[in-house]
């Protein structure tokens, strides 16, 4: 009984959306002139600068500047000044501490079986059935349901050019965009998505990774991560799949489908990352903490 | 003379239009990317031979775009000095190695993706950041070139694809492994790789 109380009181949320949503579709029109301009500027200047033209007139420079690799003996001296390089060097790499590495590299090692042994094939037939036109619109219907979580994390962070392109791009998407199936925002407006989580609103006001802490099934993040994931997923609460508005089993199966959606779209990426490392837990490891950092900077 | 000014205000327009982020750093990577896309799209390559002349060919477009020898260096840092001369010779010839059995095979399957080149950033005297972006059907991804011009030539030290720089990435492995072990030991781990293939 009290849920069914609970259900209408979304519903009339979501109606409630549905009449508010067209001013603010208007006053955002205004708002957001500005940003397509800046966007399309942007997008205009990649297309003029875009390059895939056979230039013909490429004559094989190939040739003559054929192994000119390391034979002279002076490109394998010393590192000399080597103290101002490594300082250099130092400050450009990123570390994230692993005092578990024993219990996370069990865990990797658990995920790694997991993925070859049971989603990729599943993912695999999935994408044998379903075109790729087909999933990438999954993909993004999803991505724009869970835009509350970058609307509102841009607002905790005050980058109020992202809160304005993510909250945009969340309304163009849902009506012409048809609830998101198709990025409206970007291949009609030229405005591109811009990625904020609560893990990132944690690292930009200073909070730090804390440990690494690889988890089963989701795979690798940190203690600060973790915690931004579980407000994340009380944000998204607001969005459209909103495990509020949603029966349990519709909602299970709405994510099991999203995980098999964008592993299909992803086969091959973990196998090379894989194959190109010496030591693919440190490969990864690094890899997080440097895209993290990237992350929490933009 | 109407039409003359016209024109002319059209050419400078589209002069302020369109600013040209170019230098010598950009048109080296843009020209021997080129040269790659010019060997993945040339018909004469058939089959699974065809596959393993254009690999050949791309191998060689890349020993003039990277700086090997200064990848290795960067990637390992200090550890670098605990290396007796063959050793760093080997070293870079085994890194290449694995960069190249890595990579080559994975541009070897591009189909359709666009690339875009979108500026050059000056890092120092020396040194320039070529940035560009990968777009594929379901996204676009970052890729930027870090290069340095020794001997009037621009060649690339570092790759970063979204954020994660290679150089970075293989020296927290390399450390870690160094950090416990030989460099013997490092070069016996990554011969086994490289033979692998």
């Amino acid at each position: 009984m009290k849920r069914k109380v609970k259900g209408k009181f979304w519903k009339g949320v979501v109606a409630m959306r549905a009449v508010v949503a067209m001013p603010i579709i208007i006053a955002m029109m205004v708002l957001l002139i500005p940003v397509w301009a800046e966007s399309s500027v942007t997008q205009e200047e990649a297309k003029a600068e875009s390059h895939v033209p056979q230039v013909i007139a490429q004559v094989q420079s190939e040739s003559n500047a054929e192994e000119k690799v390391n034979d002279d003996a002076d490109v394998l001296d010393d590192l000399e000044d080597f103290e101002e390089e490594e300082e250099v060097l130092e400050e450009e790499s990123v570390s994230i501490a692993d005092p578990l590495q024993p219990w996370n590299r069990m865990w990797h090692h658990f995920n790694d079986k997991t993925y070859f042994w049971m989603f990729k094939p599943i993912a695999q037939g999935y994408r044998f059935v379903v075109p790729e036109g087909f999933r990438i619109s999954f993909s993004n219907f999803y991505t724009n349901a869970t835009a509350p979580v970058r609307i509102f994390n841009s607002l905790f962070q005050l980058k109020i050019n992202y809160f304005f392109t993510e909250f945009g791009r969340f309304l163009i998407n849902t009506t012409i965009g048809f609830v998101g199936f198709r990025d409206c925002a970007k291949d009609c407006f030229g405005i591109k998505p811009h990625d904020e989580d609560f893990g990132q609103t944690l690292g930009h006001y200073g909070v730090g990774h804390g440990i690494y802490l690889v988890w089963p099934l989701l795979g690798p993040s940190s203690v600060r991560d973790t915690i931004g994931k579980g407000a994340d997923s009380v944000l998204s609460f607001t969005g459209i799949l909103s495990p509020v508005d949603l029966e349990v089993p519709v909602w299970v199966g709405l994510k099991t489908h999203e995980i098999v959606n964008e592993i299909s779209l992803r086969i091959g990426f973990y196998e090379r990352l894989k194959e190109a490392a010496i030591d693919p837990y440190i490969a990864i490891r690094d890899g997080y903490a440097q895209r993290r950092k990237k992350a929490v900077q933009e | 003379m109407r039409i003359v000014i016209v024109l002319l205000a059209a050419c400078l327009l589209l002069g302020f239009a369109t600013p040209s982020f170019a230098g010598p750093a950009l048109d080296t990577v843009k020209s021997n990317a080129d040269e790659v896309l010019k060997v993945l799209n040339n018909a004469a390559y058939k089959g699974e031979a065809g596959k393993k002349a254009k690999q050949e060919q791309i191998r060689k477009i890349s020993l003039k775009m990277f700086d090997f020898a200064e990848l290795s260096k960067r990637t390992l840092g200090l550890n670098w000095n605990k290396f007796s001369a063959a050793q760093r010779q080997e070293f870079v010839d085994l890194y290449k190695g694995i960069l190249e059995d890595a990579y080559v095979d994975k541009i070897t399957s591009y189909t359709d993706e666009r690339i875009n080149y979108t500026k050059e950033l000056q890092l120092s005297e020396n040194s320039a950041e070529v940035q560009s972006t990968v777009v594929t059907k379901s996204g676009e991804i970052p890729v930027y070139y870090r290069m340095h011009n020794k001997d009037g030539q621009w060649r690339v030290y570092d790759v970063v694809i979204e954020g994660v720089s290679l150089v970075n990435n293989y020296r927290t492995q390399f450390r870690e492994i160094l950090a416990n072990n030989p460099p013997a030991y490092l070069l016996e781990t990554m011969r086994k790789k490289v033979q692998k293939k």
